[in-house]
């Protein structure tokens, strides 16, 4: 599967919940994000963050270990949701 | 009786009793002495029950965690360190049956169902505290061989374990999340004794520190490198949550049968009047307490079953609420129940050493409840988890 283009602010989200991902690094897709520092308290405040940010809702079946397994997966969780609520959300540009 | 007895556990029954009676017996003493408790592990080492859990094909009793609920209960009601010691032994033996490889199984399984080899659980830290998930000192080494070096503060049965299973960060390289579970004989380490355990409660349990170091073959890695948090999820965390429960709730339902037997006998103290509404209201109380949380151990316990017999993971956040929610009662309400009947029989009855019944030993032990992998913590993962979990989907 080719890289999945985000929005600058989807990354600068994902940014403020991964204590160790230095701010010289770029956010690699496939890191798994438990190894930025995720832990299972931070994830919880990245998905109230992104649900706020994006105005959608992720559905309870979208909430399992492998949707928040690294940067890529995560993106794929949230257009998925977006789309179950009906919300387009531009990508890679910025949005 | 909560629910059908599990199979093992039903031809255990009529053995069951002497165990109970024999961890009875030395109970006082072991508590006095903080004396690991040797004599009371010798017969249910002979008895099988160290291979509860290990497949028959390896000559255990293949039991599942419904026995281990119901055997844990009965035996601590003999001696609550005891029974924990042993419960915590088959945590282990969980995790080697479901992650270990063939060859690692093959080698170790006969030996735990004979009995030889009692495995304790080496998760604390001195540099990190009681992170379950995470570990500081890494595995080194080359070649197919493993270096570890490791200082725990709090390791039950540390000094009389044959095995142990061990959490290290996986290399230098790795980050703290990447924990490997290694196995360990005793006759590979040089262990050093950090500190005693003079505990409030528990005092049996000898959880003192050591400084383990030790090379061994890179097989005695259980499961994936750097992948505990699996074993955790799915065995280590579901093991040790149940059996803990059905320890602390067997205790307190033991306690609750010995204030009845002192109510039913001529012994009672003149306070404790039987026809008094007080009494009625608080013996009734207790019995709640003891129903609802009993109650829960069983469900929870026929949840992780259920999931298991089906392939499910248990890493759904509805399954680690219940879980962690599991330990929490457990823990505050098996506390509650004993603190209840001290007040209830009064002075002489609930707060002397020397009293015919236990309760000052059990309200003791039972302080450790919530202690014991901190309940606060678990309440603010929960806290957490159930935000993820909008169908509030309950037990």
């Amino acid at each position: 599967m080719a890289a999945t283009p985000w929005p600058d602010a989807f990354a600068d989200t994902v940014r403020a919940h991964v204590p160790l991902l230095r701010a010289d690094s770029s956010l690699d897709p496939d890191t798994a994000l438990a190894d930025y520092g995720l832990n299972s308290l931070k994830m919880v405040s990245l998905l109230i963050a992104l649900e706020d940010q994006f105005l959608i809702t992720v559905p309870d079946e979208l909430l399992i270990d492998s949707s928040f397994s690294n940067t890529r997966s995560l993106w794929s969780t949230i257009q998925q949701a977006a789309a179950m609520s009906g919300v387009t959300i531009a990508d890679g540009t910025g949005a | 009786m909560n629910g059908t007895e599990p199979p093992v556990a039903a031809r255990l029954r009529d053995d069951l009793p002497e165990l109970v009676r024999h961890l009875a017996q030395h109970a006082a003493d072991v508590d006095t002495e903080a004396a690991f408790p040797l004599e009371s592990l010798a017969p249910l080492r002979a008895s099988g029950l160290f291979g509860l859990l290990v497949p028959a094909g390896y000559g255990g009793l293949g039991g599942d965690l419904a026995d281990l609920r119901a055997l844990a209960g009965d035996l601590a009601g003999g001696c609550l360190s005891t029974a924990l010691i042993w419960a915590m032994h088959c945590q282990q033996v969980d995790s080697l049956v479901r992650y270990a490889s063939d060859g690692l199984k093959a080698e170790l399984l006969p030996r735990v169902a004979a009995g030889e080899l009692y495995l304790a659980s080496v998760t604390t830290e001195r540099a990190r505290g009681a992170d379950l998930l995470t570990a500081e000192a890494a595995l080194t080494g080359s070649a197919g061989t493993i270096r570890l070096e490791r200082d725990a503060p709090i390791v039950t049965g540390g000094e009389f374990a044959e095995g142990f299973l061990i959490t290290m960060r996986d290399s230098e390289e790795a980050g703290a999340n990447r924990v490997s579970l290694v196995y360990a004989d005793r006759s590979q380490l040089k262990i050093e004794v950090s500190s005693r355990w003079d505990a409030l409660g528990m005092r049996g349990t000898c959880s003192g520190g050591l400084k383990i170091t030790g090379d061994l073959p890179e097989h005695q890695i259980i499961g994936e490198r750097g992948q505990y948090r699996t074993i955790a999820v799915e065995s280590m965390i579901p093991a040790a949550h149940i059996s803990w429960a059905a320890c602390w709730l067997g205790a307190a339902r033991n306690a609750f049968a010995q204030v009845i037997g002192l109510i039913r006998s001529p012994r009672r103290p003149r306070s404790l009047d039987p026809d008094s509404p007080l009494t009625a209201v608080r013996l009734a109380r207790v019995r709640a307490d003891l129903e609802l949380a009993t109650c829960y151990l069983s469900q929870v316990t026929r949840e992780v079953l259920d999931l298991r017999s089906r392939g499910i993971s248990l890493s759904a956040p509805e399954a680690q609420i219940h879980l962690n929610t599991l330990k929490i009662v457990a823990a505050e309400k098996s506390f509650a129940v004993v603190n209840d009947l001290v007040e209830l029989v009064g002075l002489s009855m609930g707060y002397l050493r020397s009293s015919s019944i236990p309760l000052e030993r059990n309200l003791r032990d039972l302080r450790s409840a919530s202690l014991n992998f901190a309940n606060d913590r678990l309440l603010v993962t929960n806290g957490a988890l159930v935000l993820m979990d909008r169908a509030v989907r309950l037990a």
